[in-house]
């Protein structure tokens, strides 16, 4: 029995860290250019939800799969933190990132299986778009090759924890607990897109 | 028996969550740093708790699933939220729908009812109907986002302050185990039915 209550108390830096931060947008002044970069994904709601479905989805796989996602997430918001340095912003990142919400929260509360390849594109995909997001609104003093690194760092340790919450916490209702959470990102995705 | 040894190591583990749960949901009420944020998120969570209509209804859901059984008891707090956001878009745009308050007091007197004749339709007759019911709470709440407030921030309150009743009702119907527990849970059933026909004539009065 140790072993889940361990997993419990992994999940409240996730937990901790998702919520008082989606209230306070964007503390980041005074804070070096790497963390800028980790913070500017966690205090944005519609990045740090996708991640955290993300994360619980990938938990949910079977092992290898699980494998696969996670290391795709820190290479995918890179790729598209470059893609956005080098090209204009594509006209509505938005629409992707909060889809993605509603999509990854569904697949979540559905628990669907994916076969690996599909698991590792719906996570490059949302992830690509969140790179490419943040690094869209860098401003002229930030080092990209600073805050860069920090998203990827921080969306990678979001996937962990989901995943790691996920795979450590076995009881069914635990199990049923994560789904709930993928039914309210969902939803939360869904009022974003209509009251906007 | 095992599911009597099942409980305490479950207890266990929700402990720790439970603390981390009323810790969040404190800070961003706490911290002034976002005002829209900070009280969307306060009267969005709430709302439905000062609405005795609201707060029976949802807590009725609750125990009726438990007396409906497995798939209804899991798959009630998974679509609830998804259907009640909905609503709630409609309701903060605006859109305009028939006798919300008719419908939400009536869905207390329903589900009531539903949870004296420990009622057990097909799957999909109750989906349709505490469905049906969550798209007019979810609009009821939406209308009534306060002016200063961040509508999101009102509606993930509302939406997860749902949840939570919802939790509420299930956990009072695992009395529904034992016979005396199911006669309570019927009891318990007519009193919020009971609540709901009075507020119905209310309604029909005013």
């Amino acid at each position: 029995m140790r072993k889940p209550r361990r997993a419990a108390v992994a999940c409240a830096p996730l937990l901790a860290v998702v919520w008082p931060a989606a209230a306070e947008a964007h503390p980041m002044a005074g804070v070096g250019d790497f963390y800028a970069g980790m913070l500017h994904p966690l205090t944005t709601v519609e990045h740090v939800l996708p991640l955290a479905a993300l994360g619980l989805l990938a938990g949910q796989q079977p092992r290898g799969t699980t494998l696969r996602v996670i290391p795709a997430v820190p290479v995918a918001l890179i790729a598209g933190a470059a893609l956005a340095l080098a090209l204009p912003a594509p006209p509505d990142l938005q629409a992707i990132t909060v889809g993605s919400m509603v999509a990854l929260g569904a697949l979540v509360a559905l628990a669907a299986s994916l076969p690996p390849v599909v698991a590792v594109a719906a996570a490059a995909l949302p992830a690509a778009a969140i790179g490419w997001a943040n690094a869209a609104e860098l401003g002229g003093q930030v080092a990209a090759a600073r805050f860069v690194p920090g998203v990827a760092l921080a969306g990678l340790l979001v996937v962990i924890y989901g995943a790691g919450c996920v795979r450590g916490l076995r009881a069914p209702w635990m199990r049923m607990a994560f789904r709930v959470l993928g039914s309210w990102i969902a939803a939360l995705g869904v009022m974003t897109l209509g009251l906007q | 028996m095992t599911q009597a040894t099942d409980r305490p190591t479950g207890g266990l583990t929700a402990a720790p969550l439970a603390a981390l749960l009323v810790l969040l949901l404190s800070s961003p009420v706490l911290a002034h740093t976002g005002q829209g944020v900070a009280s969307g998120l306060l009267s969005g969570f709430l709302h439905p708790l000062t609405g005795i209509d609201h707060l029976l209804a949802m807590v009725a859901v609750g125990i009726w699933g438990t007396q409906l059984g497995r798939p209804a008891i899991w798959l009630l707090p998974l679509t609830f939220p998804l259907v009640m956001s909905i609503g709630g878009v409609l309701g903060v745009r605006g859109a305009p729908l028939p006798a919300v308050e008719f419908a939400i007091a009536g869905s207390a007197a329903a589900l009531g009812l539903m949870i004296v004749l420990a009622a057990r339709p097909p799957i999909a007759v109750a989906a349709v109907l505490v469905g049906g019911f969550a798209i007019f709470h979810g609009h009821a709440h939406g209308t009534e986002l306060p002016g200063a407030a961040d509508p999101l921030a009102y509606g993930a309150g509302f939406v997860l302050v749902t949840g939570l009743l919802h939790a509420a009702g299930i956990a009072i119907g695992l009395v529904d185990r034992w016979p005396a527990g199911a006669l309570a849970l019927r009891g318990a059933g007519a009193v919020i039915g009971a609540v709901g026909v009075y507020l119905l004539v209310n309604l029909a009065g005013a």
